[in-house]
């Protein structure tokens, strides 16, 4: 059986709990989901956020084979727009096909992930297992649902018929932490910028009893960072899952066994169970498993296509592995950054600085850490740093302190005028 | 620079918003001011006064106004001088 169906057993348990403390069954939402997507055909547009109507909305589209857009309420008009014209109404889909998600953190990017039911549930059953997750848990939401990882905590926990605390406050809101102790919250999920926030709000210090997991994923944790948490869940008596995914794989890919998080620092841990991991010649990162998707949309007849992947990813990161079977990153194969948990191309960047600025003599590097780098050889363009610096904001929501412009007498370029991002 | 205008310079600087448009202020009111927007404001704010603020007021200062009384309130920053 999906996750998503209908599961008798479950029926009057706690699916969730909401931002005002309201508590839904697993049928109360089943009835509602139904109710509310009675008129859904084809593939279909969900703006969702955490709370119960959308979960429902949800799997209720998924029960009934519309494949879902997912993506935040918050979008901006124009690009749901941009979404709702390239994809949604009634088309030929493929049958596998169930829920499309993007991957960048562009809010302009048309390109989607296909993936299909049964990667949706590869994945699940597998996050299930290497969690050791039983309807005792009760996760609360620090992540959106349309974002990749925060999906993933929904789906794994439906499955298991455990009771989700769902909330669209912040970690700032003393409201979340109120939601935390009342509900006694056993898990929360981060990136690495949920981290720093942990940090900044002393939560090894906070009085949590119920909290037993916290997972991390969405790039790379800071080596300082991982010692910490890995420490203080080995003192504590709480487990701390470091792991690595993409949305081109659902979600998770490896994870590092709690036991093992303060030995293999830094690295990004074994492949999922159903999950293989291998190193191409050229030191590409190659995954194998029944959730790698079935391939990418970028117009709306892709959406009939198949599996064009066969369970082989490549994911674009370059790694190496250790006498234990430990995997590592150790770089990028293309060019993008991972900042706030988002994926950020750094040609689609630079392609929308030069036609914003008009002008070619604008290259952008960078890497996870230190950020975006805008080098440019225009003074004109070096001096609009707080134009830059909104276009960031509004386009990929990039703060300010992430990026960095930099003004050079001239890019770099090889004989036949390539540019050299070596020597930038 | 008076403590004042250190405390404007830090929500101008994180969230690139004109000086005028501080009063009434609010967390989650802009999109620049959110949890990412909120922790770099508190670092700046923490760094200029020479602080360190406790988690219930890293929570509690929500507005641009709450600020200004938590600072003055409980560390001490006078916004008089």
């Amino acid at each position: 059986m999906y996750f998503f169906e209908r599961n008798p057993e479950y029926r009057n348990r706690i699916i969730c709990i909401d931002d005002v403390g309201r508590e839904y069954t697993y049928q109360q939402i089943w009835d509602m989901g139904d109710e509310l997507t009675e008129d859904a055909r084809g593939v279909t547009l969900l703006e969702c956020s955490n709370d119960a109507e959308s979960l429902a909305k949800y799997l209720a589209l998924l029960r009934r084979g519309c494949p879902v857009i997912l993506i935040s309420r918050s979008l901006d008009d124009e690009a749901k727009a941009a979404l709702r014209s390239t994809y949604a109404g009634n088309c030929k889909t493929n049958p596998e096909l169930g829920l499309l998600l993007s991957t960048s953190g562009s809010t302009g990017d048309r390109k989607l992930v296909r993936l299909s039911y049964s990667n949706l549930q590869a994945n699940c059953d597998s996050i299930v297992e290497y969690l050791g997750l039983t309807q005792d848990e009760r996760p609360v939401t620090t992540l959106p649902m349309e974002y990749t990882y925060g999906l993933s905590v929904i789906h794994s926990h439906v499955a298991v018929g455990a009771t989700i605390i769902l909330t669209n406050r912040t970690l700032f809101q003393s409201e979340f932490w109120d939601m935390v102790s009342r509900y006694e919250a056993t898990s929360m999920a981060g990136v690495p910028y949920t981290y720093e926030m942990f940090e900044r709000l002393r939560l090894r210090e906070m009085d949590l009893p119920h909290l037993k997991t916290l997972t991390q994923a969405g790039g790379h944790l800071s080596e300082e960072l991982q010692k910490k948490y890995a420490q203080w869940a080995e003192e504590t008596g709480r487990q701390f899952f470091v792991m690595y995914g993409q949305t081109e794989a659902t979600a998770r890919m490896s994870y590092i066994p709690p036991d093992k998080c303060a030995e293999k620092i830094g690295s990004i841990g074994i492949p999922i169970p159903g999950g293989s991991m291998t190193i191409a010649d050229d030191g590409e990162l190659i995954y194998f498993g029944a959730n790698v998707s079935m391939g990418y949309a970028v117009k709306q007849e892709d959406l009939a296509l198949g599996d064009e992947n066969g369970g082989c990813l490549k994911t674009g990161d370059m790694a190496r592995m250790d006498a234990d079977g430990y995997f590592y990153i150790t770089g990028r194969k293309k060019r993008f950054v991972k900042l706030q948990g988002k994926r950020i191309s750094l040609d689609q960047v630079q392609e929308i600085l030069q036609e914003a600025f008009d002008c070619d003599e604008i290259i952008c590097t960078g890497n996870d850490d230190d950020g975006i780098k805008v080098n440019t050889s225009s003074r004109n363009v070096a001096e609009r740093e707080d134009e830059i610096l909104r276009l960031f904001m509004d386009k990929w929501q990039v703060r300010g302190r992430l990026v960095t412009i930099r003004y050079l007498d001239e890019i770099p370029r090889n004989s036949s005028g390539k540019v050299m991002y070596s020597k930038l | 620079m008076t403590n004042l205008e250190k405390y404007k310079r830090a929500f101008v600087l994180n969230f690139r918003v004109k000086e005028e448009d501080l009063p009434g202020l609010e967390y989650m009111g802009i999109i620049q001011w959110d949890s990412v927007g909120h922790m770099d404001l508190i670092a700046d704010i923490e760094a200029a006064y020479g602080i360190q603020m406790d988690t219930k007021d890293v929570l509690d200062l929500s507005t641009y106004e709450k600020g200004i009384r938590i600072l003055s309130e409980k560390y001490g920053v006078n916004f008089d001088e």
